[in-house]
């Protein structure tokens, strides 16, 4: 039995020298690695240089030849970045001029890993110039993409829709990852189409049409999009469908949120009756609800946050009397409102003894409405 | 009788290689895995395979502190300059008798608020709640009665108001992008419902006092002078780094440091929160979650993020690693037989197979057999059945296995972290790793050993360990 044993020993020895050289040959590797990088960018802005001044160094054959390969992308894309502020139309004039030549490549991308068709679609987000509808066959290359892709090639596929600006390459991606099942956080989505480069307001429309075929992170990101849209024409649909449709509960309180910045006046009843859904076993909506009725101060709103306070859930009670302060009460008015209802005047109390939040605090009282 | 006793060390033989070899088999895997992991995520950060986002998930920042004057205050400082959007700090000052919590009145001006406080899970009274008026991050100090760590963390639940909460030790520094990186996996997956970040060892660090870009920023990296801490150094990248991330690979860290794990508040509340009666609550805490998620047939994922580091002081005397490792040991014990329901329980998957036998046999009992081992050997050496020359041989050769693999998970770190060390360090770092795995592993064995034997006496003692400023650390 000894000698296998050491056999093996010697075996499993061999194996950890071979990774620990492995580990060494790399850390030294990765230093001619870099130099030869560092030439590569070199080489590429040169060729910049030579294309801004009308008489590129490489024609289009070679270009394609060097892009194949991912780090020449790599060193182009460090190329691009460094002329950035210098020559600000370089990448627009660069991409319009050789649109045959990316299209050929995204062709090439479809056939590498996730990783590197990942990295091709960040280099088009970056530096692609917006191109709408037109801009299909490219568009349709990176849908290609979704196909056996990671988190991440799907962030950068999707970044990359945003910059060409195709609305509807933008509704494919998102039908085709929710019938997929993908999850893809609503932050990043919502973040992601502000940085659309078409129409914002006809796109947030075209998707809202098509909410049902959206699964509800796709849903919640949509609707926290239309959150940022200065007008406020989703108030009716928003207002319809909170009544009359069954939603999955983040769809619900991201939709209740939203009538916190755009106030409208037909908002407020629904809000209210959402608010009293406290008494029916509806309390988590309340929460929400009692935050965004901060924008709606009359003396409705001010009667039904005061009832709100002796609610059976602390953070109604809370938000409640959050909306109250924001909403300009005073103490005076409150102090009594709580009766004999100990939660609500503790709540009451810290919530108005506290100072208004500082500047830097201004953007946690914004979130505590939204968490 | 002879012949029985020669069958009996026959067996015992048999066991013990078979026992070796799973271990160095574990080693190489954990270690292999790691470098796999730690070079792929190094070229998806070449190639902008990331979630790069000015996003925000809010997070409250959790710092139990019980006797913790010394440090405590180099400790928030560093909380309330992390790079990070929206966040809060609530320091639980657990019945310190010193002046912890003097300390940060007296900085930062606090005042006393009769905030209202909801008691989603039991904890000892808080006695006062306080509040900073000028922080640029909501800074909140409970002052309670000393109820442990567990109890302290679960006032500290009860006070925070964001969804996601990290806990850290009063005498660790974060680092200054930890809280962006931790988060990450959350981004990645709304299934998970913690993440561990990894510990490294504070001394090894001197932070820029006065420099650009906040106070807590890393200046540069050197292997401490102090052998015992060097030491630890090693064994945090060994054990701790690539153990970590294999098990990662199938959902199955049975623990998440309490010196940096973040949590999904809402499902640690509706798993019962932090364990008050046990010295380890951090494992006690991820078994729960894990026992939890799994019987309510919940999709859930505990995921480890080596890029989102934490530093913290190591002991840097014997006296305070001993009390540090049988505190270790004690929690291991106690979390272990509390949650044996899930050792070869297909409910439990590979955490109740390969991750908790890992626990049981190679850190649980690791002491009693190691030392069996050794005690076996000696009777074997005295009726003259031993042949020394292979013995040698043959523990030779493992430590030069281990302390091969050691110092790989050492320079794979150092490279991927971006770390400068000298040469000096380098040499330093080979000898520290041989002498660790040939003499240190006794002593590690012999602490664990005592921890426990002398279980029933020390279960409640969590022992103090001495403090000193991160300035003066190193």
């Amino acid at each position: 039995m000894r000698l296998p044993v050491r056999a093996v020993i010697y075996f499993y020895i061999f194996i950890c020298v071979v990774l620990l050289l492995f580990n060494l040959l790399y850390i030294f590797r990765s230093g001619s690695v870099k130099r030869r990088q560092k030439r590569r960018v070199h080489r590429w802005e040169t060729y910049l240089d030579s294309f801004l001044e009308g008489r590129p160094v490489w024609d289009s054959g070679e270009l394609l030849r060097r892009l194949k390969d991912t780090e020449e992308l790599i060193a182009f894309y460090a190329a691009m970045e460094s002329r950035k502020d210098t020559h600000p139309e370089a990448a627009a004039r660069f991409f319009q001029e050789n649109r045959p030549l990316v299209l050929e490549l995204a062709g090439v991308y479809q056939k590498k890993d996730a990783m590197e068709q990942a990295f091709f679609a960040y280099v088009i987000a970056s530096f692609y110039p917006s191109v709408g509808d037109k801009g299909g066959p490219l568009a349709e290359q990176l849908l290609s993409y979704l196909e056996g892709s990671t988190v991440y090639s799907r962030e950068n596929v999707l970044n990359a829709l945003y910059a060409l600006g195709s609305a509807q390459s933008v509704e494919h991606s998102f039908v085709l990852m929710s019938q997929r099942g993908w999850y893809h956080d609503p932050r990043l989505l919502s973040d992601g189409l502000t940085r659309f480069q078409g129409d914002q307001d006809a796109l947030a429309h075209r998707l809202w049409k098509n909410r049902r075929q959206l699964s509800e992170c796709f849903q919640v990101g949509l609707i926290r999009f239309a959150d940022t849209l200065s007008d406020d024409s989703f108030a009716e649909y928003f207002l319809k469908t909170l009544e009359t449709e069954q939603l999955p509960a983040e769809t619900r309180f991201a939709l209740v949120r939203y009538f916190r910045r755009h106030a409208v006046p037909h908002a407020k009843p629904v809000l209210l009756r959402l608010l009293r859904g406290d008494a029916e076993g509806k309390r988590d909506i309340s929460i929400a609800a009692a935050a965004s009725l901060a924008s709606y101060p009359d003396s409705e709103t001010r009667q039904a946050l005061k009832d709100a306070l002796h609610s059976q859930n602390w953070y109604v009670r809370q938000n409640a009397a959050r909306s109250l302060k924001a909403m300009g009460v005073t103490w005076e008015e409150v102090q009594n409102s709580s009766g004999k209802d100990r939660y609500a005047a503790d709540m009451l109390k810290y919530i108005f003894e506290v100072p208004s939040a500082a500047a830097g605090q201004k953007k946690e009282r914004e979130a505590l409405a939204a968490v | 009788m002879s012949e029985v006793v020669f069958q009996i060390l026959r067996w015992v033989e048999a066991f013990f290689l078979f026992y070796l070899l799973l271990y160095a088999s574990y080693l190489f895997l954990s270690v292999a895995m790691g470098a796999w992991r730690l070079y792929h995520q190094d070229r998806m950060r070449a190639i902008k395979n990331e979630l790069k986002h000015d996003f925000y998930f809010p997070v409250s920042v959790l710092v139990p502190a019980h006797d913790e004057e010394v440090t405590i205050l180099d400790n928030v400082k560093s909380l309330l300059d992390l790079d990070y959007q929206l966040y809060e700090v609530i320091v639980i000052d657990d019945g310190s008798s010193d002046e912890t919590s003097q300390v940060l009145i007296d900085y930062f001006h606090m005042r006393e608020v009769s905030r209202p406080i909801r008691l989603s899970i039991p904890c000892k009274s808080i006695e006062a709640v306080y509040e900073a008026p000028d922080t640029r991050v909501r800074l909140t100090l409970l002052r309670k009665e000393n109820g442990g760590k567990g109890d302290a963390l679960n006032a500290g639940i009860n006070a925070s108001q964001y969804p996601y909460f990290v806990c850290i030790d009063a005498d660790s520094v974060l680092q200054w992008d930890s809280l962006e990186r931790i988060v990450q996996p959350l981004l990645e997956d709304d299934n998970v419902v913690a993440v561990g970040g990894l510990i490294r060892v504070a001394q090894c660090i001197k932070f820029n006092p006065d420099g650009e870009g906040g106070a807590h920023r890393e200046l540069s990296y050197h292997l401490p002078w102090n052998f015992l801490t060097s030491m630890q150094v090693m064994e945090y990248d060994r054990s701790f780094l690539a153990s970590r991330i294999l098990l990662d690979g199938f959902n199955g860290n049975l623990i998440i440091s309490g010196a940096f794990g973040l949590f999904k508040k809402s499902v640690v509340i509706a798993a019962g929160g932090y364990a008050t009666n046990v010295l380890g609550e951090d494992m006690e805490l991820v078994a729960k979650l894990h026992a939890y998620c799994r019987s309510n047939m919940e999709r859930y994922s505990i995921r480890y993020e080596p890029n989102a580091v934490c530093w913290s002081q190591a002991p840097s005397t014997l006296p305070d690693l001993f009390r540090q490792r049988r505190r270790w040991h004690i929690g291991l014990f106690q979390c272990i037989t509390q949650y044996r329901f899930m050792f070869l329980k297909s409910r439990f998957g590979m955490v109740g197979t390969i991750s908790y036998l890992y626990y049981l046999l190679y850190e649980l009992y690791s002491p009693i057999i190691e030392v069996a081992g050794l005690a076996v050997t000696v009777a074997a050496a005295l009726v003259g059945l031993l042949n020394a020359k292979f013995m040698f041989q043959f523990y030779l050769l493992f430590a030069i296995y281990s302390s091969i693999l050691t110092i790989t998970a050492f320079f794979q770190r150092i490279y991927t972290q971006n770390i400068h060390i000298s040469r000096q360090d380098v040499l330093r770092a080979c000898i520290i790793c041989l002498i660790e795995n040939i003499f240190f592993r006794f002593v590690f064995d012999f602490i664990r050993l005592s921890a426990l034997i002398g279980y029933q006496k020390n279960k409640g003692i969590w022992g103090t360990i001495k403090r000193v400023r991160h300035s003066e650390a190193r």
